[in-house]
């Protein structure tokens, strides 16, 4: 009898083991964000109990933000949280890796998890038309007006058209360089050691002699990285959309804007791509490589082509490597405004945000208050960063938190100089972004909800055929890439555009 | 889950005394189940969870979706979410890939596992036979992603153990990663050598069950190993083989998202033997993000499988009403 009622016993443990250890199964698997999740649990109760504690209701934001997640980020928090407690507000912040974050914010956003704000972008990563389409994001155009007149004043107008969609703001942009200005930044150890002149460079070919030195000197390296579709760049074609992720533009001396996809000149790329992945410009393995942090970080790329050019870039980048190598830049193209320059940076107030106005709020004083901003990049001065006798911010050798990507925060000419960015580069970018040609299609924005099926269908096929260039056959391919893209849908695509381009020329010019 | 009947069974046995006290009806059995109910309960809460609850979201098959107005406040769109993927040049390509992949690989797995089931039956040593199984149930523990890696060093271009064994003899390096042709074979391989452990071990169980008197009359009768497996051993799989296989079918047109898209890395240039219904769906709509448009494919995979495991059972009634499903 006893031992019939302890075999039930046992039965019953193990059943409610069972039970046990497949809910905390469940519990490893949605805690991937580790630390964050975790931290922003216990802050957002903190945040509970100081707002019960004192005598103003305390405002807790989350802001989700992409990003490596960073051990240091508590510290950092609280050293940022007592300067916003006088404005009832309490920032959570949520890293997400660059990898993972596309795929987070869907999965946030449909789910219609609670937080505040967001990045998001034209066409990289939690892309902003489809997101505004579905509703994800607050229409923000009076609050802008209301909470963060100070922001609005520092940024320069024609952003905030760029961003607008049927006449309504849905996100604030982050203000950096708004021209684009595409080129060639190199290390300059090598560009020293085989005496090459980086400036005498105005077209990609001319960089050949050197790429070839690398080849055969330097084995260890890759002599360039090179993304195709970050080179093709043009002065004489002003871009007009890339929502299917090809670029379609149309030439700069044409009264009619006939919108086109430039098969010729993707064709030339390719060419170009293919001949110097021959040569052994290109790793041998770019069509199968997929993550190459790593490689970036040691300063494997001799030559990093298609590269944005910029003030300050080639700090940028130092920092970005392990060693602190140190970097060479040379522009290409004019320095343009595009219709979308805007876009390629925004930060966004969700719509399952519970007080929108206090994230508005908050996105005003990151936007303008220096010391918060500098916290939020570069984490404690001591710990994180130190700061060189001009006054400029080297980082620590093993900082605890270091994101330094003010871009994706806010303004990032609030930002303290990194070591060896020139004095007045922050100045100096704002003007050109203030002086340079704005591209006269700048504030026309797509609307894609009759085409995108064929959209869909178009990214698909570009998907497939994007490091064509790497193959042996690619000419056979790709014509078969140019077939499947006709039958995608592209001219129902470019009509639709043309169309909606047509209307808004008729209005507005 | 339905308690078993069989008139030997301990339940049953249990059951008819409880009659006998006077404890009957549903309560009665429910509390005198109830540790096989627990066991089963977390099994039952994820099927809950995560099958039976999302069946709502199929409506969002034919809406609009849009976050604020939720799920069932969507404006209606009808069938233009199912238009992408249906008029889209690559549907037949994918499609043939899925299915045709699938059935190589029930195929494989199917002859594999019993083969590798009846060799395992074969083996007495009790130490050599936990050696075998634990050695070829491992890598089903694993990731896609690691086994991509594995598959990576070793058909890599230039550093790639393959490409170097062939050097090593005198051949000349194989481009793998931009032959389509190679791939259907390669999966298989990859497929086979992650899931026949595992996938063994159904029959396996099932082998255990057979009565060894029957082998003992048989070799008295002098029959040979080959004999008693193909007249023993195999009549006695054909129910299980029944069920797995019609239970595989129905996932015919679905695919292991983990398994095209890692282990291939992704490369467009092997799309004309690789690419899957959901590695092209993800390529599509990673940039607009539609959750109509996935809903409407999705929708799609789950009726046709659905069909097809209603058709294949009905098939399998029709010759042998005993090893059907339902």
């Amino acid at each position: 009898m006893k031992r019939k009622k302890m075999k039930k016993l046992a039965a019953l443990a193990l059943a409610a083991a069972m039970i046990c250890s497949t809910s905390a199964c469940g519990n490893d698997s949605t805690g991937d964000t580790g630390q964050s999740s975790n931290s922003s649990n216990t802050s957002s109760q903190e945040g509970n109990a100081q707002g019960s504690q004192g005598s103003q209701e305390i405002v807790t934001v989350k802001w989700v933000l992409p990003g490596d997640p960073q051990e240091g980020t508590p510290e950092v928090l609280d050293a940022i949280n007592a300067k916003l407690a006088e404005e009832g507000l309490k920032l959570d912040l949520q890293l997400e890796p660059f990898g993972s974050y596309n795929d987070k914010m869907n999965m946030m956003i449909s789910s219609q998890e609670e937080f505040d704000l967001c990045f998001t972008t034209g066409g990289w990563m939690n892309f902003y038309l489809p997101n505004v389409a579905k509703g994800a994001f607050v229409d923000i155009t009076d609050m802008i007006d209301e909470y963060a007149s100070d922001l609005k004043n520092a940024i320069p107008d024609f952003l905030f058209d760029q961003v607008k969609v049927k006449d309504r703001i849905y996100a604030v942009p982050n203000y950096q360089i708004s021209y684009t200005c595409c080129g060639l930044i190199a290390q300059t150890e090598f560009l020293k050691k085989y005496d090459f002149d980086l400036s005498t460079v105005t077209k990609y070919e001319d960089l050949e002699p050197f790429l070839q030195k690398i080849v055969e000197n330097e084995p260890g390296y890759y002599p360039i990285l090179w993304e195709i579709g970050t080179l093709d760049y043009n002065n004489d074609y002003i871009l007009v959309d890339e929502s299917a992720g090809i670029r379609i533009c149309f030439a700069k001396d044409d009264p009619e804007m006939k919108v086109m996809f430039q098969k010729d000149l993707e064709k030339q790329l390719f060419a170009l791509g293919n001949d110097w992945w021959k040569k052994g410009y290109i790793r041998s393995d770019m069509a199968t490589m997929v993550d190459d942090t790593a490689d970036r970080i040691a300063g494997k790329y001799v030559v990093y082509g298609g590269a944005v050019i910029k003030p300050g870039g080639e700090a940028e980048r130092t920092s970005a490597t392990k060693d602190s190598i140190a970097f060479t830049q040379v522009g290409l193209t004019v320095p343009f405004v595009s219709s979308i320059s805007g876009r390629s940076s925004m930060t966004a107030i969700s719509s399952s945000s519970k007080h929108p106005e206090a994230a508005m709020k908050l996105l005003n004083i990151v936007n303008t208050d220096k010391e918060i901003f500098n916290l939020l990049n570069y984490g404690l001065e001591g710990r994180d960063y130190t700061k060189n006798a001009e006054g400029k911010v080297v980082k620590a050798e093993n900082p605890k938190y270091f994101i330094s990507a003010g871009w994706s925060m806010g303004n990032q000419f609030n930002l303290d100089l990194l070591e060896g960015q020139a004095d007045g580069v922050w100045e100096e970018t704002d003007r050109i972004n203030r002086e340079a040609d704005i591209s006269p299609v700048s504030g026309f924005s797509f609307d894609q909800a009759k085409v995108s099926s064929e959209i869909a269908k178009i990214a698909a096929v570009k998907e497939e055929y994007k490091s064509l260039a790497f193959f042996d056959n690619w000419e056979v391919r790709f014509d078969e890439y140019m077939n499947k893209l006709d039958a995608a849908g592209l001219d129902t695509y470019l009509a639709e555009l043309q169309r909606q381009l047509d209307e808004w020329r008729a209005e507005n010019l | 889950m339905t308690e078993p009947k069989r008139k030997n069974s301990p339940l049953g046995k249990r059951n008819r005394e409880n009659n006998r006290k006077g404890r009957t009806g549903p309560t009665a059995k429910m509390t005198d189940n109830i540790q096989f109910l627990l066991l089963a309960m977390p099994a039952i809460v994820l099927i809950f969870v995560f099958c039976y609850l999302p069946m709502g979201g199929v409506v969002l098959a034919f809406k609009n979706f849009n976050v604020k107005q939720g799920v069932f406040g969507s404006p209606w769109v009808g069938f233009k979410n199912f238009e992408f993927f249906f008029t889209s040049s690559d549907a037949w390509r994918v499609l043939r890939n899925t299915v045709g992949l699938n059935i190589l690989f029930i195929f494989g797995k199917l002859v594999c596992s019993v083969a590798f089931a009846v060799l395992m039956f074969g083996i007495r040593r009790k130490g050599t036979l936990k050696f075998y199984q634990t050695v070829t149930i491992i890598p089903s523990f694993l990731s896609w992603v690691v086994i991509g890696f594995m598959a990576y060093s070793l058909l890599e271009p230039t550093r790639g153990v393959v490409n170097r064994l062939i050097q090593a003899f005198g051949g000349d390096p194989v481009q793998w990663y931009a032959v389509p042709a190679y791939w259907p074979i390669i999966l298989l391989l990859v497929v086979l050598w992650q899931g026949v452990g595992s996938g063994s071990i159904f029959y396996f169980a099932s082998l255990m069950g057979i009565d060894r008197d029957y082998f003992e009359a048989a070799q008295l009768d002098g029959a040979t190993r080959w004999q008693q497996t193909r007249y023993i051993t195999l009549p006695f799989l054909v129910p299980l083989i029944t069920i797995m296989t019609t239970l595989d079918i129905g996932k015919i047109i679905r695919s292991d998202f983990g398994l095209f898209y890692n282990v291939t890395r992704n490369v467009g240039a092997l799309y004309p033997s690789t690419d899957v219904i959901d590695t092209y769906i993800y390529r599509a709509l990673m940039k607009v993000g539609d959750i109509g448009m996935s809903s409407a494919v999705g929708l799609f995979q789950s009726v046709v499988g659905f069909v097809l495991i209603l058709v294949t059972n009905l098939i399998v009634r029709k010759i042998e009403p005993d090893n059907a499903l339902f």
